[in-house]
């Protein structure tokens, strides 16, 4: 088996997704079964519902140095919870807002909606903007990890 | 620092005078000062309750000894925060990310959007106005419709009127009063550091604020870390009192019922008492009517710092807007953008019962003056 090359070059983005239990999830698991490829920056993180996200969250990603953050849900008619969706859609809009504010271009933050067991589906949206984030470069934010203890 | 926690006599009047304890009978500010005194640190600094004060200075108010109770308060913190403990972070710790991701080197914002064609503004001057995390607060809390960028308009279209071109600064910070109160002084330092460069590049010799936190947080904090400052930090509600009795401001007529919330930051912290009412009574036909706590014994708006806010904190909320409601005033005014997020948010309850505009004394202001 052949492993996968990726573009030649040395920044490798570091992407946080988060991912729906439901139709989402299972696209990560279909993805598998079919093995279907997508790059490896993506480290996803499993909720019960992208409705249980908030703005926190989405920040807290951007400040531990993510370069872009993806929120893969349900699309809107299939929700579990019938409503989760579309509060997801209202801290997507806040918080794009919000890195529009900070100077992050909001484009380092998508909503994916996929559709139950659609592994292609997720394989394409992630392939797709892990390249877009290549491209963009490394996040503006950098933090500085070292302590300064003041005066 | 000393706190003068050694003076205290035990008497228990900052318990019986703080709104915490009134509402949850198992926090004590004279307990903690006791455990404190008696070296009973690692339950002291494990204390959830910690972080449930409210720093409003109620307590200081009435204490006879001089115990600088919030003071002890925030050293404790950073105590506690050194060893890992902290509080709960309310918002789902958005504000928390936001004040982290301020302590980046290189930021560039846009937070600066909302200065329309009409506002005169400069990169340098000799006056500064420091807008605060306004544009922020507008995003995060436009569901409970709080609209702190009306103040920024109104404290720019004033100064532009007293001849004055304010320099902006397009990468001002956050100035870090909540991660100081929240012990993290390190982080706190760094915004510091960041906002006296952006100040002293813009070449500014004053500095005006329409937000009670950065007053006092510039004017005493930034020095206790950096020295003394080479600018002079005024609250616009002086400013504009001062520009009042010089006769230089004239404001037309605003057929209103109004009370006025002493913010603890401006009142207790600064005692700034005198100039907002100075500009409320300014305003012809705008009547003041004061609630039984003004001034120095003034009830705090319910919470501090991003944390802890819970059922005891909407009580407190509660409480104050049902005093200002009961003096039958049309309006709440405040001069804080934080107490007007907090009453705005206890209001969202409707099983609360109370209808009541809040509003900023800055906006007002701007709205009646005679340009």
């Amino acid at each position: 088996m052949k492993l996968r090359e990726y573009p030649a070059t040395d920044f490798a983005p570091r992407i946080v997704g988060f991912v729906c239990n439901w139709s989402a999830y299972s696209g990560v698991e279909m993805a598998g079964i079919n093995k279907e490829e997508y790059p490896p920056n993506i480290q996803l993180v499993r909720v019960m519902c992208l409705g249980r996200l908030h703005l926190g969250l989405i920040l807290k990603a951007f400040e531990l140095g993510a370069d872009g953050v993806m929120l893969l849900g349900c699309p809107l008619d299939d929700c579990h919870y019938e409503s989760g969706i579309t509060s997801a859609k209202e801290v997507f809009t806040e918080a794009r807002k919000m890195l529009n504010l900070l100077g992050v271009d909001p484009k380092r933050l998508a909503l994916v909606e996929v559709p139950l067991g659609r592994g292609d589906v997720l394989a394409r949206k992630v392939s797709s903007f892990v390249k877009h984030i290549s491209k963009a470069g490394s996040s503006p934010l950098r933090l500085r990890v070292g302590v300064a203890s003041p005066a | 620092m000393d706190t003068r926690a050694y003076s205290c006599l035990d008497c228990g009047k900052c318990t019986v005078a703080c709104p915490i304890s009134q509402y949850d009978p198992h926090y004590s500010p004279r307990m903690v000062v006791y455990s404190a005194l008696r070296g009973h640190k690692a339950q002291l600094l494990s204390n959830s309750q910690l972080w449930s004060c409210i720093t409003c200075s109620m307590c200081e108010e009435r204490c006879q000894s001089g115990v600088q109770y919030t003071e002890l308060i925030k050293l404790l913190r950073t105590e506690a925060h050194g060893l890992g403990e902290t509080g709960q972070c309310t918002h789902g710790g958005a504000l928390q990310s936001l004040m982290h991701i301020m302590t980046a080197d290189h930021l560039s914002q846009n937070r600066l959007g909302w200065v329309d064609k009409r506002l005169k503004t400069a990169t340098e001057a000799e006056t500064l106005y420091f807008v605060g995390c306004q544009p922020y607060f507008d995003v995060l809390f436009a569901d409970i419709g709080v609209k702190t960028l009306g103040i920024a308009k109104g404290a720019v279209k004033i100064l532009n009127s007293l001849g004055i071109v304010p320099a902006l600064l397009p990468n001002e910070r956050c100035c870090g009063h909540d991660l100081l109160w929240a012990g993290d002084t390190e982080h706190f330092a760094r915004l510091a550091e960041h906002n006296l460069k952006e100040i002293s590049k813009a070449k500014a010799k004053r500095v005006v604020t329409t937000c009670p936190e950065c007053y006092l947080t510039l004017k005493v904090e930034y020095p206790r870390y950096f020295g003394s400052l080479d600018f002079e930090v005024v609250h616009i509600s002086q400013l504009l009192a001062e520009r009042i009795a010089a006769g230089e401001l004239k404001f037309r007529r605003s057929a209103k019922k109004v009370t006025y919330h002493d913010p603890c930051r401006l009142g207790r912290f600064s005692g700034i008492y005198d100039e907002p009412r100075a500009v409320i009574n300014a305003i012809p036909k705008l009547e003041l009517v004061e609630m039984p706590r003004s001034r120095t014994s003034a009830l705090c708006c319910g919470t501090q710092a991003w944390m802890n806010c819970g059922t005891i904190n909407k009580q407190i909320q509660a409480e104050r807007l049902r005093e200002a409601s009961a003096t039958g005033a049309d309006v709440l005014l405040t001069s804080c953008p934080k107490c007007q997020i907090h009453f705005k948010c206890a209001l969202h309850d409707g099983r609360l019962g109370v209808g009541i505009e809040i509003e900023d004394i800055t906006s007002l202001a701007a709205r009646a003056l005679i340009v």
